[in-house]
């Protein structure tokens, strides 16, 4: 893993924006995972698995390379010190959001809902792209 | 655990030194425990299909991050050789006689 390599998947965007934006799509999902209550690392997963419909999953080292990362960029902090020892077992641990991460997802949100607005008013937009699946 | 789990979970441990080691040195023992999780959660819903999704995620970590890893790690050493391959040749053709002789 390349420790100090930020959570972005592209170049640096203009100044007003938070370092780490765009995130990558295993970050986001990761951050997204995370937004509504601290999990681990199965948990993460499966999580993920759900909030993007199945269309995109990853293994256990593209999961733990990406909670590397967003643990080096202080997105998200580590809180399996804090959890009961039942809680826990042979490497289980627990990460959840730091207000960084939630302003990171936030604003990556903006973003995506900017970019689907945009999109939407140029009918690049399948018909079917309002509803879940 | 079952038979099927433990094998799986030993093939796992016995792919996971191909990946970085301060990525494992930091989460192995997790990716470990969130592979078997994963291998069993498949396994109990009875279908092989959910098993080698499971194996199909693995290798795609394996191409994102052990394989460009590995090739970045054996890059240095092969650079090296060539590059002082190259400096020796270039020495010996320095100071070896040339075939234009005079009379």
């Amino acid at each position: 893993m390349q420790r100090g390599t930020m959570v972005r998947s592209t170049g640096r965007e203009p100044s007003s924006r938070p370092d780490h934006a765009p995130l990558s799509s295993a970050a986001f999902y990761t951050l997204f995972a995370l937004a509504e209550d601290e999990a681990h690392g199965y948990a993460i997963m499966q999580a993920v698995k759900s909030l993007s419909g199945g269309g995109f999953s990853m293994g256990p080292a593209t999961l733990y390379t990406t909670i590397g990362r967003l643990l080096q960029a202080r997105l998200i902090k580590e809180t399996t010190n804090e959890k009961p020892v039942k809680e826990l077992g042979r490497g289980r641990r627990f990460y959840k959001l730091t207000a960084l991460g939630r302003t990171a997802f936030d604003e990556e949100l903006r973003r995506m809902a900017h970019a689907i607005k945009r999109a939407k008013l140029d009918n690049l937009v399948p018909g079917n792209a309002d509803g879940l699946e | 655990m079952t038979r099927i789990l433990q094998l799986n979970v030993a093939v796992y441990e016995l792919l996971l030194p191909v990946f970085p080691p301060d990525l494992r040195g930091e989460f192995g023992e997790s990716m470990i425990r969130t592979f078997e999780e994963q291998i069993d959660s498949a396994s109990k819903g009875g279908s092989a299909a959910g098993v080698v999704s499971v194996w199909m995620d693995v290798m795609r970590d394996f191409v994102r991050i052990a394989l460009p890893y590995r090739a970045t790690a054996a890059a240095v050493p092969i650079l090296t050789l060539l590059g002082s391959s190259v400096i020796f040749s270039l020495m010996l053709w320095g100071i070896a006689p040339h075939g234009h002789c005079g009379k």
